[in-house]
């Protein structure tokens, strides 16, 4: 039994069961007359249709066997710094914010010098400030400080 | 001579200056991203997508395109100096070319990966030419029925052919059909699953769903694993240019792997890996002195990288003739097409024969700048491999950011490729692939256009599907490929974990 396949597979036929039931208030239509429920309604069955196969071979499948050593917590936090920076970036701007997310960023994948990480995080945003902004015009919040 | 007409009209467009730099920018960051390991050419030409929103269909696909096949040219670079591929693509070419540079051999063995890319380039172009037309004038009879036929076809195959399990390739598949249907229906404009937020009113875009998949889950996967360090083999690069002897023995290897990629590439979801064990083979089966390959054999170098750049252009044709991308990069390129209002298929050729010959033979001068750029610059390749992971992935994250909100200047794009992030992320650990997923969102909304169009045509007759010769044929050989897959998944016993497939 493989609990990867099972958990997942019971995740894609919630999915598809909670798509499919959405689709009958959208107007399923007929064939004769497909309402715009029409399609997602098929494919959310067919989802879960496939997802019973998927979880019946799990079923068979050998467990796996953990994998080590793998520092989950830093795709936690990375992905955390995403969802952060995109809620930052329109009030602390573009200058701020790219230093913040790249000083964390180095930090958890290199242990050097105190000044390192501040150091290239400052030197990335100021050129890519520089790059996008100034030279190629991208649109780049300002935020409170105006840069 | 219609066909030279063309072909010079193509040239007069890819040639044009604006083209050409776009071109020449395409084969540079093409080589490069398959010089540097980790980032492949999916996540580039994602991370690309909304800067060509401001330039033309012709030279933005142009670029795009450049960054495909150029990356062909660059993988096979790392595979012989480091031993480490590139690109996927390249694997093979370790075997033989990482010994041949542990010889002394290393100048030898990138000059003959250049001339053999160069070769099977300029063939799988003169393929193209005289292939597409003919495929575009025969799909311009398709109706309906049959384009549903013919997509679920491609959507099948891509599944069937994935490498890991077939049954949970076809659940992606089928997800991103889902995501595909999010926001406004594309026949009667009533919103579906948008659940009251704005975001999810206006669709999914596709550059979120694409750099959050292949470019963010790709950097968080390298995260959580101890970083190494690479080793550049120190050799000498003096005498790029194979010699005699090796012409003589490589011309056959690249003639035959121009062939097996070419002819496979154009059949969706092989895609240019497949071809290049095969052609790799092909050559140590007829080769009179087998035991020489993995020691060096300049055969075994020839032969797969010939291949994995004819596969790639065979793979514009389905997407140029048929509006069917092959696999990921075409499907991207699709979406590149379709965001400037150009449909891919049939009626390109006679819409747009601008952009259909100038993508064409904007492969041909592309080749030419690839071999030209890449013999000299390739002691410069050398030192971006010093570049450590640690600065670049960082880089890779600023990018994506940076290109998402550029698209639309809201930042909800950063936050819905954070999420397609994680879940490529989840969908790496539970072995699910993104690649069918991508494709079947790219052909989503025209699949149910024609699904719908054809039964308000019969009204509500499902046998329409199958009363259609063409039609028919697509959905008997999708239905035979889907109830294996199914049989397999089910009563076969499974096979060892692919644990050396998933690199």
């Amino acid at each position: 039994m493989r609990v990867s396949d099972i958990g997942s597979s019971l995740f894609f036929m919630a999915m598809g069961a909670f798509l499919a039931w959405q689709s009958v208030a959208l107007n399923i239509g007929t064939p004769r007359v497909p309402g715009p429920g029409f399609f997602p309604f098929c494919l959310g069955l067919i989802l879960v249709g496939i997802s019973l196969i998927i979880f019946f071979q799990g079923m068979k499948r050998p467990s796996h066997a953990p994998e080590k050593g793998l520092k989950r917590s830093r795709v936690l936090i990375a992905l955390g710094a995403i969802f952060a920076f995109a809620l930052a970036l329109e009030h602390v701007g573009y200058l701020v914010s790219t230093f913040l997310l790249i000083w964390l960023l180095l930090k958890l994948m290199v242990k050097k010098a105190w000044w390192f990480a501040p150091g290239v995080a400052c030197l990335v945003s100021l050129v890519s400030y520089l790059l996008f902004k100034v030279w190629l015009k991208v649109l780049l919040p300002g935020g409170w400080l105006g840069f | 001579m219609e066909i030279i007409n063309n072909v010079l009209y193509g040239f007069s467009v890819s040639l044009a200056p604006a083209n050409l730099f776009s071109c020449f920018v395409g084969v540079l960051l093409g080589t490069l991203v398959g010089v540097l390991p980790g980032l492949g050419t999916v996540a580039t030409i994602s991370l690309l997508l909304p800067i060509t929103f401001k330039m033309s269909p012709v030279s933005s696909v142009i670029m795009l395109a450049g960054i495909y096949y150029g990356a062909q040219y660059g993988g096979s670079t790392t595979s012989i100096l480091v031993n480490i591929p590139g690109e996927s693509t390249s694997v093979v070419t370790c075997l033989d070319g990482y010994q041949m540079a542990r010889q002394g051999r290393a100048g030898a063995a990138l000059g003959m990966a250049a001339f053999g890319s160069f070769i099977a380039g300029t063939l799988s172009v003169i393929g193209i030419m005289l292939l597409a037309p003919v495929l575009g004038k025969l799909a311009v009879k398709f109706d309906a029925p049959d384009y549903a036929g013919l997509f679920i076809l491609g959507l099948t195959l891509v599944a069937y052919l994935a490498s890991g399990s077939k049954i949970k390739a076809l659940a992606m598949a089928v997800v991103g059909l889902l995501l595909g249907t999010i926001g406004l229906d594309p026949m009667k404009g009533s919103p579906r699953f948008s659940f009251g937020t704005l975001t999810l009113l206006n669709g999914i875009e596709l550059p979120p769903i694409a750099m959050g998949l292949f470019g963010i889950s790709e950097v968080l996967m390298n995260l959580e694993k101890k970083l190494e360090e690479r080793e550049v083999f120190k050799t000498s690069l003096r005498g790029l240019f194979p010699s005699r002897k090796d012409w003589r023995a490589s011309l056959g290897p690249i003639g035959r792997g121009t062939a097996t990629g070419f002819f496979l590439g154009i059949l969706p979801g092989v895609g240019a890996i497949v071809p290049t064990f095969l052609s790799y083979a092909i050559e140590k089966r007829i080769s009179k002195t087998p035991d020489r390959f993995g020691k060096g054999a300049i055969e075994g170098v020839a032969g797969p990288e010939s291949a994995n750049n004819a596969a790639s252009g065979g793979t514009l044709i389905p997407l140029l003739s048929l509006g069917i991308p092959p696999n990921t990069n075409m499907a991207l390129l699709m979406g590149a097409l379709m965001i400037h209002g150009l449909r891919p298929g049939p009626l390109l050729l006679q819409e747009h024969p601008d952009v259909f010959w100038g993508i064409i033979t904007s492969m041909y001068t592309g080749n030419v700048m690839l071999l030209i750029l890449n013999l000299p610059l390739i002691p410069l390749w050398v030192r971006v491999l010093k570049v450590p992971y640690y600065i670049l992935f960082p880089l890779i994250f600023l990018f994506c950011i940076i290109g998402i909100y550029s698209v639309n200047n809201n930042p909800m794009d950063i936050v819905v490729m954070g999420i397609f992030g994680a879940a490529g992320y989840l969908m790496r650990k539970f072995e699910y692939e993104p690649a069918p997923l991508v494709l079947a969102f790219v052909l989503g909304e025209k699949l149910e256009e024609v699904v719908r169009q054809a039964l308000i045509y019969s009204r509500g007759d499902f046998s329409i599907f199958f009363r259609r010769p063409i039609a028919a044929s697509f959905l008997i050989i999708a239905i035979l490929l889907l109830l294996w897959s199914v049989y397999s998944a089910l009563f076969k016993k499974t096979p060892a974990p692919e644990e050396s497939r998933t690199a």
